[in-house]
Order: structure tokens, then C-alpha cells, then sequence
């Protein structure tokens, strides 16, 4: 007995032995003339090349690749490696691509070059050839001349999506797998070194077209788990900490070496249901769960402040979001009196009940998002509130879930328009078989209005056709929207020129620098 | 759960034979050894106290430990809430003092499934013998070939969260070795004088079965599986931490302690009282399950 205790203390003496030279190891590097800023990353990419799946958005995230055009801090459409560019007819645009723009090989970046990325994106993303609807391309000299197969009025828009970063698609050809790992791109930094799923390093790339970087060198490493990248962030071996949960903002605030930033996201956290289910299927329960939700206490208070209370799908930074729409209040005696109307009294149980049917659901939740579950357990006191029992299940994939059709409920999160348009999430996840109508929502309005979205090319009538369809979807109440969640990062003091946008995908640029 | 079953303790109580005067002095010696050992007592104490405290939760508990107050979230001890609130604004100490019932009784049920799929299990294999006992005893090896935690993850991972799936996948892992420590007590029975003179004289199989062998194979069995109740404990509370067992709001030890884990830094009691909790618990249970092993070895080293 007692010689195996010693030796189970000797054992685990090593192993924390072991564990402490493991740790020692990464913060003792040589010093450098200039000190390279390390980023701590939530999540990672598969590979670098931009045009497979959403590897772009790690090339914009590390700065290292750039779109035609890009969306700025209000959502509005900005040039980039495009100069300019014009709608020649309802078919045609002309694009016009900056005269100095050289990728990291050296070569010029004209016509042509921007003609064979595109093509390339749209042979090897899935998402592409839809989205783009490009039945051809022209080169001369600086310009490209696009043909849509139909009127697209959101192709510009679209250009912005990190899959259609510019390659240099020659390269690509050549090099064959070996791009995945040393991309050729055209930002204000360049890969200096790759180490699959663990760490990208860049350096300022000295022949950039715009603005040379300030920093020289930044590291990017992936630290998927939060408490860990904060606690790198306050040991030091990082200087950014992206996606920071908002109950540390408070710890974080006290660290006057630190600050937190925090700016709107274009994402938003809904309840979708399941049209098909008993009860689900009548507009006064829907409407009743829609009251019955505190949305103010869900970001106030759980989300601790780093949510903003939803009333359509669409946050209020994008130009067709959130203000101007009659969402719904918070109102239990409304609530009630609705259910009481449509004929669901409580039970002996306290939960309501009509022709032997009870008001009990199971709703779906998953974690990869941690305040998804929180926020559903928030929800299930509410909703028993009002005599509607909810049963809360966790599950890994709850988009698969979903489409098997066999839910009545889940929370869940869509970045609702990333490239600052409208269109895809309308078509995607309300409109009448969309991919992502899991709820199995369809409504004649809704769908007249998306399909007129397809046609209308002027900004401002595009917003209001947005609004109004927003509108149907909160009067149906076939979804609940509840809360746009926040983006927090947090930042070591002397990084300077850090700006957050709503965009999750931009952040590395030339204008960050890092003195430590 | 393998410490029980590397060492024949049994062997000692067994090797007293069927007679009951035997037992009772094996047992009264039992009790005697255990009284000497401090640490056991320790052990027994505190599972006493634990037992209690599940029993008598609802009296016990200051507040709702499912009552969500979003204006108290993450309130720190005070009157109202002695070790503060969580995430939600519920009471910690209640969802801890509730918690123990929800764990306690699942590793007993757990125990019970365990025991109802061992015990038939074992004794056939060792009471037929032949190719059945080699059948069920193969089955025992390969499932025993298995990690016993990753064949519960994936079972409850297949089955789908919710404690009693949790609790099916622990006892679909647990009860291989219980039957074969079973099936190794029913053998070394089957032999003894009482056995053999009962089917001399013509008892039915199963009438031998039941009256001789079972009783002499069980109660070391339930004594010592009972006290395997701690790693029971973990094991479910493992799983829940996964988020494989108990689903919200239901306050579970291993579920607390992952819904705690966003907070360390601000709250660290959020995962330092459920943390305990476990670790008292099963220590307890080792504490007392290691003390009745010594107790119940008569040729065992007095051990303090």
C-alpha cells in the first residue's frame, strides 16, 4: 500500500515535472531587434489557399490576400485592388484594377491575372459559381469586362467574399498542392513560414502597392480554447486574444496593460422552429414564444452586455438592419392572454395543453458557440413562465440535426451578411426551400419579395425591399430573433491601430503596429 | 474499479466455508479491523453525511437550484446565497446540495444495472461451465480489451445525451469485470462440501444455484460493489462534463463544472465547489471501500 503510493507521487512529481519544461519552452526565444506581435486565434484554417472553402478568410485575416473590393467599417462597399468599376448594362460590369498591384512573386497583377483567379475560385468553391453567376470574363490591359449569366445585382458585392481573393493563379497551376502551403497573394504581408493547424508567421511585404505595413513581423497561432488564449494574453506570449467571452471583459478591464474591444458583428442568434411540429405550426405560440423572451435580460445580462437585443435577422450596423423594424416586446401577460385566446390552458402541471396536446418541446442546442447553451437555458425559465415546458438538448452538429427534419427547435447562429448585402441570407434561409430553411418556413410575401431583390440593382430600393421582408418574417413570427452578439477582442496596450469592423475576416493591415 | 478485481479478498470470507457461525465471526472481525482503521471511519463518515445529504435535499437546499435570476448572476457568498450564484443566478450551494442526489442516485442505478447483467452472467458461466462459460467468458475479454472510458463515451455519444443513456453506457462497460469476479466466486463455491452433498442428495440445479450459491457469492459482491460507487461517481461525471448526461437545468456535479469553466477567472468557485464535490466523494468511497477490503482480509497486513 505504502510503496504504491510513493510510487504514484514519484509519477505524477515527473509529469508535472514534464508539463512545466513544456510550458517554460515556448516563452524563451531569442531576442529580436524588433519584436514580432503574436496573435492569438480561435479558429484555424485547413489550408492557406484562398479559394478552397473558408480558407480565404484566414488570407484576408493574416493579411496576406485582398479581394477586388472590400466592405468597410458601415458596411458600404469600398475599392481595393479594384480602382473602380461601372455597370455597362444589367448583364456587364467593368472593373478597373489598380496600376501598381504586384503579387509576392513580383508580377504584375493586370486583366488577365484577376480573369484566371476568378475562374479558378469559381471551379474550385462550391459557393462560387452561384454566387458570381458569371457566364464571362474579359481581359484588356487594367480592366476586366464581367457577363453575368442573369442580372446580378449583388456580384460586386459579392467580389468582396474572401474566396474570390486575387491569386496568382499561374502560380497556382504550376506549383500544384504545394500553393496550399505557400500561397501567392498581393497584401501588405507575406507567408514566412506555415506549420499546418499550429501557427502562420508573416512578414511586411516591402514592395506592397498601398501603404507599407508598420509591423515587420506577426505570428498567428491557433489557441481554440478561450480561457487558454486569455490566459496567454495575460502571461504575455500573446498580444491579441480574438473572440474573448464577455464575462473576462470585466476581469480584463481591471489589467491596465490590457483593452478590450468590442464592435457590432454582423451575426445574429435566433430560435428557428419547426413549422411542421403541433403547436409550432400556429402563428399565436410562436407569437407568444417571441413575447415571452427577455431580449434585453439575454444581452444585458447574459451575454454580459456583449449582445445588442434583436428584432429582425439583420443587425443594426448593416444600412437594412435592425432600426426602422416593429420588433416584439417583452410582455408575459401578453403572452398568456395570446395562448389563453388560442385555446392552450395550463394544466395541473402548469403546462399549457390543448386536445391532449402539450405546450413541451425539446429545443436543440450546441456548444461550439459557448453562449448558445447559456442563452437556451436563459430562454427555458422564461418560456415556463408562461406554461411552455422546453427540454434542452445538446448536440454536436445541429445544422445535421436540422436538415433530418426531426427537431421542433433549435438556437442557432447565422453571419447574416457578410459581404454587407441582403440577398444571400433571404435566399438561403428564408426563402421557400432555401438550403438553410431547416424550419421549413414559405410565405408567398416573402418569397415575391426576395425574388424581387434578384432584380433591383438601385442601393436604396434594395434596403427597403430588405426592411419590408424583414418585417413579414417578425409578423409571421416564424423565427425568434434574439440577440447580435458582439465581437470582442482583447489587446495588449501597446498594439496600436487596431480597428474591429463588423466583418469578422479583416483584421491584419498596415497600419497595426506593435512596440513592446 | 480494478483494484477490486486484481486482489482476492474473498477469498478469506468464502474460505470459512457456508456455515453461518463461521461468517459471523469472519464478520464480527471484519468490523472490529475496520473500527481501527481511521481512515475508513474518515471515509465512512463522510459518505454517511453525502447519503444524508441526498435524502434529505429538499430540506436542506437554501434556495430553487433551478431558479434563474438574471439580476443575481454570478453573485458572490452572501447570506441569501452561501457560496453565491452562477451563470444564471442560481444557487450554488443548492444545485451542489441537489447535485449530490442527482449523482448519488445515478451511479446507484448505474450499480444496479451493473449487478442485474453481472450476476446472471457470471453465474452461468460458472456454474454450467463448458462452452458457455468459454462463450461469456471470451465476450468478457474483448469487451475488457476495450478502454472502459471510450466505450462509454462512444455508447453514450451513439445513445444520445441525457443521464439515463449515460447511465446505460457506464453499466454497459461496467458490469464485464463484476461477472467475471462473479463467475470466479461461483467456481471455487460450486466446489465446496455443502454443494456437492446438496446435489448428492438430489436438489434440482437450480434450487442449488439459488439457495446455495447465490447467497455465499452475493454478499461480498454487493459489499464491495457498493463501495465501487465512487469511481461510479466519476465516471458519470466525466461524461456529464462532456456534455453527455445530465441536461440543463438539471444540477449535475460533472455539468456544473463545465458550465463553470467560461468563468474561472471571475468566479472561480463556480469550478472549485463542484471540483470538490467530486473529489470528496470519491475519496470517501475509496477511503472506505480500501479499509473494508483490508477489514475483510483476515491475512491482510494490519494496515493504518
Amino acid at each position: 500500500m505504502r510503496l504504491k503510493k510513493a510510487v504514484a507521487c514519484a509519477v505524477i512529481t515527473v509529469f508535472l515535472m514534464i508539463m512545466a519544461v513544456g510550458c517554460g519552452n515556448e516563452g524563451t526565444k531569442p531576442p529580436q531587434e524588433e519584436k514580432p506581435l503574436t496573435v492569438g486565434w480561435a479558429q484555424w484554417c485547413t489550408n492557406l489557399d484562398p479559394g478552397d472553402g473558408y480558407n480565404g478568410w484566414y488570407a484576408v485575416e493574416f493579411g496576406m490576400g485582398e479581394t477586388l473590393v472590400k466592405t468597410g467599417k458601415k458596411m458600404e462597399i469600398e475599392p481595393w485592388l479594384a480602382e473602380s468599376w461601372e455597370r455597362v448594362d444589367d448583364n456587364t460590369w467593368k472593373i478597373k484594377i489598380r496600376d501598381s498591384v504586384k503579387f509576392h512573386n513580383g508580377k504584375d497583377v493586370d486583366g488577365a491575372a484577376v480573369k484566371a483567379s476568378l475562374e479558378r475560385t469559381i471551379k474550385m468553391n462550391k459557393r462560387a459559381p452561384g454566387l458570381l453567376d458569371i457566364a464571362s470574363i474579359e481581359a484588356q490591359g487594367n480592366e476586366i469586362i464581367v457577363k453575368n449569366n442573369k442580372p446580378n445585382p449583388s456580384f460586386i458585392t459579392t467580389l468582396a467574399d474572401p474566396f474570390a481573393v486575387i491569386v496568382d493563379a499561374a502560380a497556382a497551376e504550376e506549383m500544384g498542392d504545394q500553393f496550399m502551403e505557400n500561397p501567392v497573394l498581393t497584401g501588405p504581408f507575406k507567408l514566412k513560414k506555415y506549420v499546418k493547424d499550429e501557427r502562420v508567421e508573416v512578414v511586411r511585404n516591402e514592395d506592397y502597392w498601398g501603404e507599407k505595413a508598420k509591423q515587420k513581423d506577426v505570428v498567428f497561432k491557433s489557441i481554440p480554447d478561450a480561457n487558454t488564449r486569455l490566459m496567454a494574453l495575460q502571461s504575455g506570449e500573446i498580444q491579441v486574444a480574438d473572440k474573448i467571452p464577455a464575462e473576462q471583459t470585466a476581469t480584463l478591464g481591471k489589467d491596465k496593460d490590457l483593452k478590450v474591444l468590442s464592435e457590432s458583428s454582423v451575426r445574429v442568434h435566433m430560435l428557428i422552429f419547426n413549422l411542421k411540429k403541433p403547436g409550432l405550426d400556429e402563428i399565436s405560440v410562436r407569437k407568444a414564444i417571441n413575447m415571452a423572451v427577455n431580449r434585453e435580460d439575454l444581452a444585458q445580462k447574459v451575454m454580459s452586455e456583449s449582445g445588442i437585443a434583436a428584432a429582425g435577422p439583420f443587425p443594426a450596423v448593416l444600412p437594412f438592419g435592425g432600426s426602422g423594424l416593429k420588433g416584439y416586446d417583452y410582455n408575459v401577460e401578453g403572452a398568456k392572454k395570446l395562448l389563453d385566446e388560442a385555446g392552450w390552458k395550463p394544466g395541473g402541471d402548469g403546462v399549457r395543453q390543448k386536445d391532449g396536446k402539450k405546450l413541451e418541446y425539446t429545443f436543440l442546442t450546441y456548444k461550439n458557440r459557448p453562449e448558445l447553451p447559456v442563452l437556451m437555458e436563459a430562454m427555458q425559465s422564461q418560456l415556463k413562465e408562461i406554461g411552455i415546458k422546453v427540454e434542452i438538448k445538446n448536440v454536436e452538429n445541429a445544422s445535421e440535426v436540422m436538415e433530418s427534419g426531426d427537431f421542433e427547435g433549435c438556437i442557432y447562429s447565422f453571419s447574416t451578411a457578410p459581404t454587407g448585402d441582403p440577398q444571400y441570407m433571404l435566399e438561403t434561409v428564408f426563402m421557400t426551400g432555401g438550403d438553410n430553411n431547416y424550419g421549413s418556413y414559405s410565405s408567398e410575401k416573402l418569397d415575391a419579395l426576395g425574388k424581387k431583390l434578384q432584380s433591383t440593382f438601385d442601393t436604396e430600393e434594395r434596403n427597403s425591399i430588405a426592411r419590408e421582408a424583414q418585417q413579414v418574417l417578425i409578423d409571421d413570427a416564424a423565427f425568434a430573433f434574439l440577440v447580435y452578439p458582439k465581437i470582442i477582442t482583447a489587446v495588449d496596450k501597446d498594439v496600436e491601430g487596431l480597428d474591429i469592423t463588423p466583418t469578422e475576416y479583416y483584421f491584419l493591415d498596415s497600419k497595426i503596429s506593435y512596440k513592446g | 474499479m480494478n483494484g477490486l478485481f486484481s486482489s482476492t479478498p474473498l477469498d478469506g470470507v468464502l474460505g470459512a466455508g457456508g456455515e453461518k457461525i463461521a461468517d459471523d465471526s469472519l464478520l464480527r472481525g471484519a468490523v472490529r479491523r475496520l473500527a481501527k482503521d481511521k481512515l475508513a471511519l474518515f471515509g465512512l463518515v463522510i459518505v454517511s453525511l453525502v447519503i444524508l445529504a441526498g435524502v434529505f435535499a429538499p430540506y436542506l437546499m437554501p434556495n430553487d437550484p433551478v431558479k434563474v435570476s438574471l439580476d443575481q448572476r454570478l453573485a458572490p457568498p452572501s447570506g441569501a446565497y452561501p457560496l453565491g450564484t452562477d451563470h444564471l443566478g442560481r444557487c450554488l450551494l443548492s444545485r451542489l446540495i441537489f447535485g449530490t442526489r442527482v449523482s448519488l442516485s445515478t451511479a446507484a442505478l448505474a450499480l444496479l444495472a451493473i449487478l442485474l447483467i453481472s450476476i446472471p452472467v457470471g453465474t452461468v458461466a460458472g456454474y454450467v461451465g463448458g462452452w458457455v462459460d468459454n462463450l461469456l467468458m471470451r465476450l468478457v475479454d474483448i469487451l475488457l480489451a476495450f478502454p472502459s472510458l471510450i466505450l462509454a463515451l462512444v455508447i453514450a455519444g451513439m445513445l444520445g445525451p441525457g443521464l439515463l443513456n449515460v447511465m446505460l453506457a457506464v453499466a454497459a462497460v461496467g458490469w464485464v469485470g463484476y461477472a467475471r469476479m462473479i463467475r470466479g466466486l461461483v467456481l471455487s463455491v460450486k466446489e465446496k462440501e455443502y454443494v456437492m452433498a446438496a446435489r448428492a442428495s438430489g436438489t434440482p440445479e437450480w434450487v442449488i444455484v439459488i439457495r446455495h450459491i447465490l447467497p455465499n457469492v452475493l454478499s461480498p459482491v454487493i459489499v464491495l460493489a457498493t463501495l465501487d460507487i465512487g469511481s461510479l461517481v466519476l465516471s458519470i461525471s466525466g461524461l456529464s462534463f462532456l456534455g453527455l448526461g445530465a441536461q440543463p437545468p438539471t444540477p449535475e456535479w460533472g455539468s456544473m463544472l463545465n458550465d463553470g469553466r467560461p468563468y474561472m477567472q471571475v468566479a472561480p468557485q463556480l469550478m472549485v465547489c463542484p471540483g470538490m464535490a467530486i473529489m470528496i466523494v470519491v475519496l470517501a468511497f475509496n477511503l472506505l471501500g480500501d479499509g473494508l477490503r483490508d477489514a475483510l482480509d483476515p491475512r491482510g497486513t494490519e494496515s493504518g
